[in-house]
């Protein structure tokens, strides 16, 4: 009992390490491990010839660089995240603007528009990969009914990036749209009122008022949906295996590759560390740029 | 109504019209496939009359070895156990979440310290770092350990990937209670601890729910660590749309009844805490 009292007061004097402590202890425990034995396993040759890890110094990163798969996987990373991220915001904008209507009846109309997003995403890509079939898929079939003769879409290298694309923002619009609209509504009546007494008209007040308005709104919504972008991976693996070729072979997705079908531990484990240090580094960056302080103030 | 007023009014009825067209539609059809057998699942045109049947719901939760038309379906016994997997696991997880996150959340919420700015952006940066760096080692890690395949092993997965945006949902939810309510409790003589949970969870307790649904509902969702992780005995439910996919066929109107299934619990939390979910998924940057 006198223990128990002990530590009490011990707590009581130190409660801040303490409502801290569990949650600290288990993210710097697997940060460290993670981070620790990627930088050993990058180092290593370890693969299917090599059963156990081999030191090979930098061998692994001069493959890398040399790789031209690594770097074009790289890049349509960054374009996924540019062109989901975009699509995303513009749209769930256009959409809250659209539905930004004070009638009865609205409420449950902007609730239909957030069921994509409760959609298991592996169950999304897997129907619309054949929602995309050239032969039994809806999607050509009711273009041919409007007399547009469909693209091939994730059966072509050329459409199979922009066709996993749309399912993305097709499936996370609904978010932008909730959170747009949420920030719509924050904004009082009398700006507008006092906007049209100074005499703007619509497009005066979205791009002069509402915007700028809505700035530490759309901010935190680029931020969570680029996280959310650099993941990409079960699109991916359920729509097109990054087929056809490397078509839609986004980073994550190649590491899984290199890991998983060819086993080569090390190589995937130096590409992991590279785009763990491009995250961290890119999103450091625009938290700092940007000035959301919602993040640590 | 002037004329322009009028067309303006018609064109935004049209473009609602339309984006819930397109939203919708995926979904819809995916509910239709579900119901019907599986000869006319994936017929062109789309058959918009049919009679609609529950044997594919029937077949994935209890399993059935042929279809009505006497071909072979896949068997689909595993639904229920994969179910139970997913729901013990992500429970868990959560609630091991809830306990070492949620006394965070209100310590950098409520309080001033050393090193705050870096242990919160610490906090942050592990919801920056993508799934796939984790895989590698955690993988070596678990064949180890012998943590493969085990409901342990994805629990301890689950809960490291949801502590961080439960830290920062509920950081946004302890920052919109007066700190007053926790100075009178303390003038009262309540310790620290009790003035947390006498006061300020209960207080929270709508913001912890919801917070408490979105990490089930990401740990629901979750596919990468499942299809590397788990194998046959803690295989999750997400796992189980895959499955229906063999060498010989596709059993699409199976895979839409379960992917039906898994949906409907995911689709009722969110349209519940939607409110809440914009407050919490922004930190308090909106509210909701």
């Amino acid at each position: 009992m006198k223990l128990w009292k002990a530590v009490g007061k011990w707590a009581e004097k130190k409660y801040i390490f303490c409502f801290l402590a569990p949650a600290m202890i288990i993210l710097t425990a697997f940060a460290a491990y993670i981070t620790i034995s990627l930088i050993y396993l990058s180092l290593c040759n370890w693969n299917v010839t090599n059963p156990s890890p081999v030191f090979t110094g930098l061998t692994n990163y001069v493959n890398i660089v040399k790789d031209p798969s690594f770097w074009k996987s790289l890049g349509r990373t960054f374009l996924y995240l540019i062109c989901t991220v975009t699509g995303e915001v513009v749209l769930g904008f256009f959409v809250a603007y659209v539905f930004d209507k004070q009638i009865s009846g609205m409420r449950f109309l902007r609730t239909l528009v957030l069921i994509p997003m409760a959609i298991t995403p592996v169950v999304a890509g897997m129907f619309w990969k054949v929602m995309y079939n050239t032969s039994y898929g809806p999607v050509n079939y009711f273009l041919s009914l409007i007399g547009i003769k469909g693209p091939a879409w994730i059966a072509s290298d050329k459409t199979a990036f922009w066709s996993v694309l749309i399912v993305n923002i097709w499936q996370w619009m609904p978010f932008s749209f909730l959170t747009i609209t949420a920030g719509l509504h924050s904004i009082s009546r009398d700006v507008y009122e006092a906007a049209q007494i100074d005499g703007a008209g619509k497009m005066k007040t979205l791009f002069y008022v509402t915007i700028p308005m809505m700035k530490q709104v759309l901010i935190t919504l680029v931020l969570l949906r680029a996280i959310e972008a650099m993941k990409a991976y079960d699109l991916v693996y359920v729509m097109t295996s990054g087929g056809p070729g490397e078509a839609t072979q986004l980073l994550p997705f190649y590491i899984y590759t290199k890991g998983f079908t060819w086993f080569d531990f090390g190589y995937a484990a130096a590409m992991s560390l590279i785009l763990l240090v491009i995250a961290n580094n890119l999103f450091k960056f625009f938290i700092n740029k940007s000035g959301v302080n919602v993040f640590y103030e | 109504m002037n004329k322009k007023k009028f067309w303006g009014a018609v064109g935004s009825w049209v473009l609602i019209v339309m984006v819930l067209l397109i939203t919708l539609f995926p979904v819809w059809w995916i509910v239709m496939i579900s119901l019907k057998t599986s000869d006319q699942a994936l017929t062109i045109p789309p058959k918009l009359i049919f009679k609609p049947t529950l044997e594919n719901y029937r077949s994935v939760l209890f399993g059935a070895a042929q279809n009505s038309s006497g071909r072979w379906v896949p068997t689909t016994k595993g639904f229920l156990s994969q179910a139970a997997n997913s729901l013990a696991i992500c429970l868990t997880s959560t609630f091991l979440a809830l306990i070492a996150g949620v006394p965070a959340a209100y310590a950098l919420s409520k309080f001033r310290f050393k090193k705050k700015q870096e242990i919160s952006f610490f906090i942050l940066s592990t919801r920056f770092m993508p799934p796939i760096v984790v895989v590698i080692p955690l993988f070596l890690l678990y064949r180890q350990l012998g943590l493969m395949d085990t409901r342990l092993g994805m629990i301890i997965l689950y809960t490291f990937i949801s502590l961080s945006l439960l830290i920062w949902m509920m950081k946004g939810f302890f920052d919109d209670m007066p700190v007053e309510l926790i100075e009178s409790a303390r003038v009262d003589g309540c310790s620290r601890l009790g003035a947390l949970f006498k006061v300020a969870i209960p207080v929270t307790r709508q913001g912890i729910v919801a917070s408490a649904i979105l990490t089930l509902i990401g740990t629901w969702n979750e596919f990468l660590f499942a299809v590397i992780f788990t194998s046959k005995n803690a295989k999750t439910v997400t796992l189980s749309v895959m499955g229906y996919v063999t060498i010989r066929e596709v059993a699409w109107a199976n895979m839409a009844a379960a992917g039906s299934l898994i949906t409907i619990p995911v689709l009722i939390f969110t349209i519940i805490t939607q409110k809440h979910l914009v407050q919490g998924l922004t930190s308090g940057a909106v509210k909701g």
